[in-house]
């Protein structure tokens, strides 16, 4: 985004975040669609709110509740040209 | 509105049969489809002097090749719009405002697409990009992002599954009185139980039908309508709408709060304000349905029922063809087939028209339709020449 989508000011600066956040609502991908082939199924994909307000999607990696508010932390897979941002369920159940 | 003046109609409607994998290109199902509407109308390609329609990346052809291949003389309004699922309503609201406003006298509005053969809407990467943040992860198709909307939305009005799949029954139903209908089976409880988990929440009887085929309407003013074949499908009221931070693209909904409510939210107050109408004067709808969550989640945002109450709306037979609000009596996108929601503005014709056959709704005098799934669309109110 060049800009602000609330106010259209143009200025801006990163912040670092903590990485934690709570699901606010997810799909499990069981067939291939899109990108997504055989070998990448079933697909978790979750939309975390973080706990600094900003919204992102991304992969849930490991175990999954299957639950709304689940508390949920960054975990990052490195790729041969870029870094993916998923999150893991942490351990202690909410 | 009131008088015939400056009042526009929708005065025909064409088809091409909806097929997996027709033998005719993109041009010769627009051509074929425009020139039935024309003809339908009784009216001939020299009445036409204007041509609009949409398409997603390059998966059609301009107006302008439609146009040429009708062989109409003078082009006076054209237009052609990068939209998806939101554009159907919106274009005839815009043809309609071209009419109205003396800059054109009959003006088409047509869908074609080899959806099934040729690229699929559903996986392509739009122009805007959004799509940067969501591809690389495997986010990737729009059932994906209406299936993330879906469970959203279930959850926060207290419905589940069974709501989903009610509608999914309820207009197959409609599809079995439609011999166009791609999806033509019943459809039983236990076959929707069945039906496999593509994007959970969303099983395949979810999804609509990816066809090959074009469907068009044409328009012209009342005033010329009421001396043509059919009775003149009344535009009432059109009109667009996007809520805030729609999105740099039509699959990014990040910057949306929230998942439970779609655009007709917003749209509704203008739509119906601007026809003159109450929604309880709504007697039939057509809502746009390329999933069956977005047939809840419009019934709700347009108050045809109350919130949360929508699946038990469906269930309840009232969108059934002798219910209170029989409701996409074509079967809709998920039987009759994915054109895009531009038949689904040809079947609101036919019924205000009463020439809805074996599914003809009992009272047709006033009708909304609705365009669009997700942060943007457009509606219409069609209504008899009252």
């Amino acid at each position: 985004m060049p800009s602000c989508p609330t106010c259209g000011s143009t200025d801006s600066r990163s912040e670092d975040c903590s990485g934690r956040g709570r699901v606010y609502s997810w799909i499990v991908v069981r067939v291939p669609v899109g990108t997504l082939t055989a070998a990448d199924l079933p697909c978790t994909l979750a939309t975390v709110e973080l706990d600094e307000g900003a919204r992102v999607v991304g992969r849930i990696l490991g175990p999954w509740a299957g639950a709304f508010d689940v508390a949920v932390t960054a975990r990052f897979v490195d790729h041969e040209t870029w870094t993916e941002l998923a999150f893991g369920q942490d351990e202690v159940a909410q | 509105m009131t008088g015939a003046a400056g009042r526009v109609a929708v005065v025909g409607v064409g088809y091409t049969d909806f097929v997996a994998a027709s033998p005719h290109s993109v041009l010769e199902l627009a051509r074929e489809a425009s020139s039935a509407a024309v003809l339908d109308a009784g009216l001939t390609a020299t009445d036409v002097d204007g041509i609009a329609s949409f398409m997603v990346m390059h998966d059609s052809v301009p107006t302008q090749a439609v146009a040429t291949a009708l062989a109409v003389g003078e082009v006076r309004f054209s237009l052609d719009v990068d939209m998806g699922g939101q554009a159907p309503c919106h274009l005839v609201a815009q043809a309609a405002a071209a009419i109205s406003s003396g800059q054109a006298e009959t003006v088409i509005v047509y869908r074609a697409m080899k959806g099934r053969s040729g690229p699929r809407v559903g996986g392509m990467e739009f122009a805007g990009g959004g799509g940067q943040y969501r591809y690389p992860i495997g986010y990737s198709a729009y059932m994906m992002y209406v299936a993330m909307w879906a469970r959203r939305f279930l959850h926060e009005t207290g419905q589940d599954e069974h709501d989903l799949g009610a509608v999914a029954m309820a207009q197959r139903e409609y599809a079995l009185r439609n011999a166009r209908a791609f999806r033509r089976k019943p459809l039983s409880p236990d076959d929707y139980a069945a039906s496999p988990m593509v994007v959970d929440p969303f099983r395949a009887a979810d999804c609509t039908i990816e066809v090959d085929g074009a469907c068009a309407v044409v328009l012209t003013s009342l005033e010329r309508a009421r001396d043509l074949r059919h009775p003149p499908a009344v535009v009432a009221s059109g009109g667009y709408r996007a809520g805030p931070r729609s999105g740099l693209d039509i699959g990014d909904h990040l910057r949306w709060t929230d998942y439970s409510r779609n655009y007709t939210s917003w749209l509704a107050d203008d739509l119906f304000r601007r026809a003159g109408v109450s929604v309880g004067d709504v007697q039939f709808a057509e809502i746009y349905d390329c999933f069956t969550s977005t047939v809840l989640m419009g019934m709700e945002g347009l108050g045809l029922c109350g919130r949360g109450e929508s699946g038990a709306f469906v269930r309840s037979g009232a969108t059934g063809l002798d219910g209170s609000l029989p409701t996409n009596t074509h079967g809709g996108l998920l039987a009759e087939g994915y054109l895009h929601g531009m038949n689904t503005v040809n079947e609101a014709v036919l019924q205000i028209q009463g020439r809805g056959g074996d599914r003809q709704v009992p009272r047709h005098e006033v009708c909304v339709v609705t365009s669009g799934a997700m942060m943007d669309g457009s509606g219409l109110v069609l209504t008899t020449d009252r």
